[in-house]
């Protein structure tokens, strides 16, 4: 408790931890909007993307926030556990764990000032989502096959055409590139809406 | 037990928030997975029902007449799939794949979701993980996440009202139609959150020292049966997966 004390300006606080608890719920609910679409056969494989699009604002927002280390590894690592509770698998839980954890160490790297730091942050951390396809990948056929009962057979041919590793690869590229499309529409928001309004 | 400590005078018979976490985490579980095993299947029939006394548990008789109803006629829409009468990805098909995989694999977690909050004071949250020795470094988040699903859900329906009064929508202009709903909503999130800080000050989450709650929680006579409960639904879960 003693030592806590002292280093107070370096842990979180209960602001930090509240920051966090709301921006992982807005995630969240990005997260399973676009995640919806998946049942579409080429969304399936490439909703990852979608999210790196769609979530830049708030992460963005979020990251300015962020001062203190271990603030992206928590909101990562809930983020995950709620979606395994809503049947994304349990492999996202240590993707979550690990990209989150590589996001602090970059935005702390720039002293959580750098934009530029930023962006290489949020493209890592958009990464993690791959970890909820893991199984579709790694399971290939068996695993489309396991959906032909409850989704029918259009969809399950329609996505064992897309499985593979090299469209796994795909995905991680695209996701990239869509964090930092993502990232500097969240910083053109940032300029246009949330400074002038003075809360980012 | 005194209703009024434990805040949730609706209820017929009040369960530990403990144990309501233990249920919310087996029932969803259960009702998420693929497995089209007879034994799971009756399984998640008795767990669909056992949301269904919950929800009459706090005397939401007309949710709970909607919510048999609604998932009686998801389940329909599965056998209409299942039997392949309609192609899956056809416009109509798409749709009923998405309203049946919304009701029968998420409703009776969202109900449980629901009750689960509605029962639950983010007081009595936060003694009962203190009481399991959780840090704060989880338990505060977690508390935030219980408590804002509600309130972004409100928020955004009030921007909604707003920008279909302005004429904004998805249908005609999708990045308006985003960045007018994201914006608001983002901005209010934010304001909500200084202000939460500021709630969870004046409750003296802020200090180092353990904290002493007016909250009652225990374990009685209904957490026992409902841990019995889960228990046997978890045996007859992992049975089911081994026999496949």
């Amino acid at each position: 408790m003693n030592t806590a004390v002292k280093e107070e300006s370096k842990k979180m606080g209960v602001k930090d931890l509240i920051t966090v608890g709301i921006f992982t719920v807005v995630y969240f609910v990005i997260f399973f909007i676009s995640a919806m679409t998946g049942m579409v056969p080429i969304m399936a494989v490439f909703y990852p993307v979608l999210i790196a699009l769609l979530a830049g604002i708030p992460c963005i927002l979020f990251f300015t926030k962020v001062k203190k280390f271990g603030m992206i590894t928590i909101m990562a690592t809930l983020s995950a556990l709620l979606l395994w509770l809503m049947g994304y698998g349990y492999m996202g839980i240590f993707t979550g764990v690990a990209f989150g954890l590589a996001a602090d160490f970059i935005l702390k790297s720039g002293n959580y000032k750098s934009f530029l730091k930023m962006v290489i942050g949020y493209v890592v951390f958009s990464e993690w989502v791959i970890g909820t396809q893991l199984p579709m990948f790694i399971g290939a056929e068996a695993y489309a096959e396991a959906f032909r009962e409850t989704q029918g057979d259009a969809f399950v041919d329609g996505l064992e055409k897309l499985i593979s590793w090299g469209m796994c690869g795909v995905v991680i590229v695209a996701t990239a590139v869509a964090a930092v499309i993502g990232a500097f529409i969240g910083r053109a928001v940032l300029k246009k809406h949330f400074e002038r309004a003075g809360i980012a | 037990m005194n209703r009024l400590e434990s805040g949730n005078e609706e209820a017929l018979i009040n369960f530990d928030p403990r144990t309501k976490l233990m249920l919310l985490l087996v029932v969803n579980t259960v009702i998420i997975s693929d497995s089209k095993s007879l034994l799971i299947s009756g399984l998640k029939i008795a767990l669909v029902i056992l949301v269904l006394f919950l929800l009459i548990d706090v005397k939401k008789i007309k949710m709970s007449v909607t919510y048999v109803l609604i998932y009686l006629l998801a389940t329909g829409g599965d056998y209409i799939l299942i039997s392949g009468r309609i192609n899956g990805m056809s416009a109509g098909g798409l749709t009923l794949r998405i309203l049946v995989y919304l009701v029968v694999r998420m409703l009776p977690s969202v109900m449980l979701a629901w009750f689960v909050l509605h029962t639950t004071k983010v007081s009595e949250f936060i003694a009962a993980m203190q009481r399991m020795h959780f840090p704060q470094t989880i338990t505060i988040p977690f508390a935030t996440i219980f408590r804002f699903f509600p309130t972004l859900a409100d928020e955004y329906l009030s921007i909604q009202d707003a920008m279909k009064m302005r004429n904004i929508r998805f249908g005609t202009d999708v990045v308006a139609g985003i960045e007018y709903r994201m914006v608001p909503l983002l901005v209010s999130v934010t304001k909500i959150g200084d202000e939460l800080s500021a709630a969870a000050m004046t409750r003296g989450l802020t200090t180092e020292n353990k904290r002493t709650s007016y909250s009652e929680i225990g374990f009685h006579l209904q957490d026992i049966i409902c841990f019995i409960l889960m228990a046997a639904s978890v045996a007859i879960f992992v049975i089911g997966l081994l026999r496949g």
